[in-house]
């Protein structure tokens, strides 16, 4: 199972009488990939716990790896510049102009990814 | 007969619901018997007797006033509105149809009172009180709490209404406070099952707020504004999850849509100072952001926001509050909201965003209505936001289709023509407004402007034609100068004389109005034979 962020949902119905089914397409938080499903509209979906965090930037390593500063103090190194080319261009440019400013990376399922950034107004 | 056919089929569904054979239902034929069941209550049960010169015997003693019927039948489907809300949530068009059916049976003086007392009403509030988290499905929620709250409106009398608050919205708002002040929130808010409860009481809140009519509008808001104190907090929390974010400010928005003109002038600052803090709140994490695949669905919340500024500003059009309360307030409060929402949400709206076509329309909306109320604050602008405003106007002029189009024209005549009446040559604004009087002309020469949006663009021209009276004749002049052949430039001339001909520059509305009449001749004229160079 792939963590995905549902970006369509439509209900339809077989038939005049029948019940609902919802479909969906989701793309996975990571990958980018497209899944789709239906399903019946009674049926519980699991949903992936997802965390969403905060990190100043300090550095973009040669081999594109982030060094992010955590609220404790503490440094982590371990994840990359994202693939999406405009926002890995607009993180490098920002980073090369002196902004200052946070990276949100999301966690799911054991993966973990840069998702956006915004200016540091801490 | 026809109604107890009805009723007994209502009897059959329900049975089948409790013998877990609800899968063999077809909703199709229970969203007709809901919908049947709304037009039946509207018009047959307690019918206002005063608007009939003649009614129905049968009709009367079954369903009317002081009939046993009527409030049997009421109360019965009461029942079934319970049981549909709570087993058949998953389907979204048969919970439109309840909703409705309930809105329809509480949305009235008479039925209401009979309501009040019933059964069937109390389980419905243990339905929502009770009910398990992520059984209802969110309209489901929303549309229950709505049809409670409406029913407060049948208690006239102080007392009665405070405990029916206290029956119905005071237990989810405890709940609520309890849950956003407990000591482990802040290290469980990430989890989903936190999340889900969450978001089931601001759906209560919005179901709450959604009910509000103008009886019950004041103590309402009183009741809820500490909701709305703390929602801003879960803002600022959850700034980084959009459906939350999204729900908080669907809240607002339905605050500013629904309550705002009944509400006093010291409740309305009390709102309107917790949308500055939800503003300010959202602007902190929202600064410079840029989202991986950017799109309409990221920038949701944006547009929310932009709908509850607008929303907020309608207050002057549309005040209903009661008057003479003899409350000494400032009424500057909005037009500080708005200016202040202003100088947060123009440095987010980049060219990308305005690609977006439901922000676009949003966007353009809200300026032209900010200007239309409160052009002041808008030259109040620091300059390079008065910058931006203005370029993305000039864009809107002629990039986003004939709707944004003709907002961005209406948006020059209502800010030129405050400029013409309150500003002197030398304040930046005016500068800024300058270069549009050349820019307007060339578009409606070159036949660049739709022919929907030529009033728009005329009304447009007239006023900064008036504004830059000095300007608009060097224009002619070059544009004349420029001709190389003599009779074009012979026709041009008669076409403009006759465009300003028998109309003050005064940039009022008669003048414009005559303005009009003429522009439409002058276009006939220049067209065909006129190329800007």
């Amino acid at each position: 199972a792939r963590p995905c962020k549902i970006v369509e949902m439509s209900t339809s119905k077989t038939g005049k009488h029948g019940h609902a089914k919802v479909h969906m397409v989701g793309i996975d938080l990571f990958t980018g990939k497209k899944y789709e499903d239906i399903c019946p509209s009674t049926h519980n979906m699991d949903v992936p716990n997802v965390k969403r965090v905060d990190y100043q930037l300090c550095n973009i390593s040669e081999d594109g790896f982030l060094s992010l500063l955590l609220e404790n103090g503490d440094m982590r190194e371990d994840i990359k510049v994202p693939e999406d080319p405009s926002l890995a261009n607009e993180i490098r440019s920002r980073f090369d102009n002196g902004d200052d400013m946070l990276l949100t990376v999301l966690a799911a399922m054991g993966d973990e990814a840069v998702i956006a950034l915004k200016f540091n107004t801490k | 007969r026809l109604m107890s056919s009805v009723l007994r089929l209502c009897e059959t569904e329900s049975q089948a619901l409790k013998a877990n054979l609800g899968h063999l239902l077809s909703p199709e034929v229970s969203s007709s018997l809901m919908w049947f069941l709304r037009r039946f209550c509207l018009s047959y049960c307690l019918p206002n007797e005063s608007f009939y010169a003649e009614l129905s015997v049968v009709l009367t003693s079954a369903f009317g006033r002081d009939s046993e019927g009527a409030g049997w039948t009421l109360n019965y489907l009461l029942g079934v509105v319970e049981q549909t809300l709570r087993q058949r949530s998953g389907e979204p068009g048969l919970v439109e149809d309840t909703v409705n059916l309930l809105v329809t049976m509480v949305d009235s003086k008479d039925r209401g009172q009979l309501l009040i007392k019933s059964e069937g009403l109390m389980e419905l509030v243990q339905l929502q009180q009770s009910g398990q988290l992520g059984q209802m499905s969110s309209p489901a929620q929303r549309g229950l709490m709505q049809g409670l709250v409406i029913c407060a409106v049948a208690l006239p009398e102080a007392d009665g209404r405070t405990q029916f608050w206290s029956h119905v919205l005071d237990p989810p708002i405890t709940a609520f406070k309890a849950m956003v002040t407990s000591e482990s929130f802040p290290k469980q808010y990430q989890e989903e099952e936190i999340k889900k409860q969450v978001l089931f009481h601001i759906d209560n809140f919005i179901g709450a707020v959604q009910g509000c009519l103008m009886p019950t509008a004041q103590c309402l808001f009183s009741r809820l504004v500490g909701v709305l104190e703390d929602s801003v907090k879960l803002l600022d929390i959850y700034h980084n999850y959009p459906a939350v974010v999204e729900t908080v400010l669907e809240l607002f928005v339905e605050c500013g849509r629904r309550m705002l003109c009944y509400l006093t002038p010291s409740a309305s600052k009390q709102l309107y100072e917790q949308s500055v803090l939800l503003v300010g709140t959202y602007a902190k994490h929202n600064i410079g952001r840029r989202n991986v695949g950017d799109d309409e669905d990221q920038w949701r919340d944006l547009q929310l926001l932009m709908e509850l500024l607008t929303s907020l500003l309608s207050k002057d059009f549309i005040d209903l509050a009661p008057s003479g309360h003899g409350e000494d307030v400032e009424v500057v409060a909005a037009a500080d909201v708005c200016l202040f929402g202003l100088n947060i949400i123009m440095p987010l709206m980049s060219r990308e965003l305005l690609r977006l076509p439901t922000l676009c329309s949003q966007y353009f909306k809200m300026v032209t209505f900010i200007a239309e109320i409160y052009p002041s604050k808008v030259c109040q602008l620091p300059e390079d936001l008065m910058k931006n405003l203005l370029a993305s106007i000039e864009l809107g002029l002629t990039s986003f289709g004939p709707d944004v189009g003709t907002l961005s024209f209406d948006f020059l005549v209502v800010l030129g023509s405050y400029i013409h009446k309150n500003c002197g040559p030398e304040v930046p604004v005016r500068q800024g407004l300058r270069p549009f009087l050349k820019l307007v002309l060339d578009l409606i020469l070159s036949q660049q402007i739709n022919s929907d949006l030529l009033q728009a663009a005329s009304a447009s021209l007239y006023t900064l034609i008036c504004c830059f009276q000095t300007d608009y004749q060097e224009l002619v002049q070059a544009l004349l100068n420029g001709q190389t052949d003599q009779t074009t430039g012979q026709r041009l001339a008669e076409s403009f004389t006759g465009l300003t001909n028998n109309v003050e520059l005064t940039a009022d509305r008669i003048n414009r109005i005559k303005f009009r009449d003429n522009f439409e001749k002058f276009i006939a004229n220049v067209r065909g034979f006129l190329l800007v160079k």
